[in-house]
């Protein structure tokens, strides 16, 4: 039995991601201080290492080269080693990708960044192994190229000069220069045409594998059909967005990055067809994912979507959530297997990916028998030697990974039996392999809860709400907007953190926990429209424009104006990937809450940012599809629908059913409801002081397009008048 | 200053009328204005005729500048039509 190491610094941090650094023989150090001034003292270059605790190359690097004491030796000798969880600190990570792609043409994690001891980069790179691969260097031969330089005076210069060219090129890239170039409003058709261009038509998706689930590519296009909808000149790109959009989202829940017994997807699929994945699985891309399937529930009115939400938003709820009602980060794609299966090497059983997910047929048969087993494997592609095809690195031998190989109507023809009963035995055999499947170790869950990704569940759960009218859902986005105002908020000077775990708040919020947490309470206010979710939302609003709002370019910086004084450069975000960007947030929540509080500053920093952004996408509008749907939003007629009527009565939940029921694009609902909500809500928006019930009767006042009408009081009356 | 009539027909819980009222304040138009939903029944039923045959959608604010009429809080055209 060894005896675990001594710990190093990172034994006192609470992210995940750091504490499985803590016994290495690395002398790693967090960001901050203590570090950077040690680098400054002595001379030496800083080794910046990021990554996340889910990331699966960055435990392969961990165990192979971090855990490795010849390599610490090397490391600790040379080089300032600093760690850094990227889910921490966003702002780090942008400079220091940005840096990588410009040096090498692509980036990712873990990222092992050179920096001088003025932290400038001046060289880097992503995952490298501990001995040469073809096309690799081995990880300990690049530490000591670059210890050797860094001795070498001249080369030392040249590295000096190198982080210096990088920095200015970096904040360059960064920098947006105003513009009086008119937004052009062709953008949102481009961007359509080139989403057809990159659109799979076999297999749905808009890249070639890998494949990201990519949540605001299906927002945009659903958006954009909602856009076409009454343009007859229009109807056919209209049409060809929806179905984009949706065999899309059909085809990544039939995949095998969709988890068919526990519900939820994984993080991405690493063929076309969606069927194999890295199986770790992320809070962002399960909220953003129920809002998409919601969003296509709501045009098609197809169970099929809404049964993806829901399960996805109950895999949530039952594995994510901290007990006072904040969600937590992420699961990890590896676990330890059944230790029948365990692979021991030097008595140490490794974890494996995706151990907790997949089966091997025998396991299906026993737990299901053979007639269930057969049905189920039919349904599910499941194979005797196992169905993966694609599997370079060995982790699946035998091993099924399930995706819907035959639709229900299918399966019931192969078997002869009813659909129903298909269907009855499926949702059975799902029970019972979750239940064997609880009994596995679990992967390991990245507990900490994050301000920026709670406020996206709070959207995607408050909007499945005012669909699916699930009081559960409800319950729990208030839950987590409570935990954050208890935990992660500062109401004294009106400040966000980023981050909580195990009792401790950590970091200065960036402009991505204001933005998707002012989203998730004007979703929120929309789902049980308590005035004071709009009130917290205004206030973290008024900060962020006073922390983050560059007034001279427009557009909102990552960091607040004092987040670290050791930051090279404050970055903006314009471009929408795996998370939208915290600009084209911003800027729909401005829009939204001028509507909603009539502060005309709202409007014109969101105008503003638009154009700066649009000028800069010019070329490439698919980059930003989230701001696109900004500038949709801000181009369509306003519609608001102010109901006045008691919540808990029939007649006014006869018109809130009747408000939502379709999906409109610029659709505000309000519910005045008694005399302190109003007198709450006539604070932004007098007129409401006006509006009360009639004789006792919920009624419903309509404005589109800068005109109102009377009240009407029937729910159909409602109805006729949105379409 | 326009020597135009101008007339509001508004509803008293809409958001543009109250918009447009101000932005008249704040241009020192003189208008009447009528909150048709603040009328008893006989007398709104006639307004809301009158209102009709100027804007047959009947939404609010309709606004009547000499001969000329604005649907909506709409400042560049209630300004053309006041001629400013």
């Amino acid at each position: 039995m060894k005896h675990k190491p001594r710990p190093n610094r990172l034994i006192s941090e609470k992210s995940p991601y750091l504490l499985q650094h803590a016994y290495n023989p690395v002398d790693w150090y967090p960001w901050g201080n203590e570090a950077l001034q040690r680098s400054k003292s002595e001379s030496k270059p800083i080794l910046l290492s990021i990554g996340y605790s889910t990331c699966h190359w960055c435990h392969v690097m961990e165990e192979e080269s971090f855990m490795d004491p010849a390599i610490a030796q090397l490391m600790n000798d040379n080089f300032i080693c600093i760690k850094v969880d990227r889910e921490e600190r966003p702002d780090l990570d942008k400079i220091y990708i940005t840096a990588v792609s410009a040096l090498t043409g692509s980036a990712g994690w873990p990222l092992n960044v050179f920096l001088t001891p003025e932290q400038k980069p001046f060289f880097g790179g992503t995952y490298f192994p501990p001995a040469q691969k073809p096309g690799i260097l081995a990880w300990p031969d690049l530490l000591s190229v670059i210890s050797a330089a860094w001795q070498h005076p001249d080369k030392r210069q040249q590295l000096l000069s190198s982080g210096d060219e990088l920095t200015k090129n970096i904040a360059s890239y960064f920098s947006w220069s105003t513009t009086d170039d008119p937004i052009n409003f062709n953008l949102i058709h481009k961007a359509f045409d080139n989403f057809t261009l990159n659109y799979d038509k076999r297999a749905g998706g808009f890249s070639p594998a890998p494949k990201f689930p990519s949540p605001s590519i299906q927002n945009f296009l659903m958006v954009y059909y909602h856009f076409c909808e009454n343009k007859e000149n229009k109807a056919q790109q209209r049409d060809q967005a929806l179905m984009m959009s949706n065999f899309t989202l059909r085809a990544m829940a039939n995949g095998g990055i969709y988890d068919h017994i526990g519900g939820g997807f994984h993080r991405y699929s690493t063929d076309a067809k969606w069927h194999v994945p890295h199986f770790e699985k992320m809070l962002y891309d399960n909220a953003q994912l129920i809002d998409n399937y919601v969003d296509a529930y709501q045009i098609t009115h197809d169970s099929f979507f809404a049964d993806v939400a829901m399960e996805t938003a109950d895999y949530v709820l039952a594995d994510m959530v901290h007990s006072e009602g904040g969600f937590y980060s992420a699961e990890d794609a590896d676990s330890l297997p059944l230790s029948s299966e365990a692979h021991e090497g030097e008595g140490v059983v490794q974890k494996v990916e995706g151990a907790f997910y997949v089966w091997e047929q025998h396991e299906i048969d026993t737990v299901l028998g053979s007639r269930m087993g057969k049905i189920f494997a039919f349904r599910y592609g499941i194979k005797p030697g196992g169905n993966v095809e694609f599997d370079p690195h060995g982790d699946f031998k035998g091993k099924n990974i399930l995706f819907v190989a035959h639709s229900l109507d299918e399966t019931a023809n192969a078997f002869g039996i009813a659909k129903n009963e298909v269907e009855q035995i499926i949702t059975a055999s799902k029970l019972k392999l979750l239940n064997i499947r609880n009994q596995r170790p679990k992967p390991h869950l990245d507990d900490k809860i994050l301000t920026s990704w709670n406020g996206l569940m709070v959207s995607a759960l408050s909007r499945a709400y005012q669909v699916f009218g699930k009081e559960e859902y409800l319950q729990a986005a208030q839950k987590a907007a409570n935990f954050i105002q208890k935990y992660l908020y500062d109401p004294k000077n009106r400040l966000l953190y980023r981050r909580w775990r195990q009792g401790e708040r950590k970091i200065s919020g960036v402009a991505s926990d204001y933005a998707f947490l002012i989203q998730g309470l004007i979703d929120l206010y929309e789902a049980d429209f308590d005035p004071s979710w709009l009130e917290w939302a205004v206030v973290l609003a008024d900060r962020q424009i006073d922390l983050f709002y560059d007034a001279t370019h427009g557009g909102f910086f990552m960091t607040s104006k004092d987040h670290d004084k050791h930051l090279i450069m404050r970055v903006k975000e314009d471009l929408d990937s795996a998370l939208p960007s915290d600009n084209s947030v911003s800027v729909l929540n401005l829009l939204r809450l001028s509507r909603l509080t009539h502060v005309k500053e709202y409007a014109i920093n969101a105008e503003k940012t638009l154009a700066h952004v649009l000028s800069r996408i010019n070329a490439h509008p698919e980059s930003a599809p989230q701001m696109l749907i900004a500038y949709v939003y801000s181009q369509v007629k306003p519609i608001d629908v102010i109901i006045a009527g008691k919540k808990d009565k029939k007649d006014t939940q006869s018109l809130l059913k009747a408000a939502r029921s379709k999906s409109i694009l610029g659709k505000m609902i309000l519910l005045v409801e008694n005399e302190s909500n109003r007198s709450q809500l006539a604070e932004y928006l007098p007129f409401i002081a006006a509006i009360k019930e009639t004789d006792g009767k919920a009624s419903a006042h309509v404005c589109i397009d800068h005109t109102c009408t009377m009240p009407v009081f029937d729910p159909d009356a409602l109805i006729e008048m949105l379409n | 200053m326009s020597d135009r009539l101008v007339k509001i027909y508004a509803l008293s819980t809409c958001s543009h009328c109250k918009s447009t009222k101000k932005f008249l304040d704040d241009c020192t138009i003189m208008y009447d204005v009528v909150d048709v939903d603040l009328l008893g029944g006989e007398e709104r039923k006639a307004i809301l005729e009158d209102v009709k045959k100027f804007n047959p959608k009947c939404s609010f604010p309709t606004i009547i500048i000499g001969d000329k009429v604005v649907v909506g809080y709409r400042e560049k055209e209630i300004k053309e039509a006041l001629g400013l």
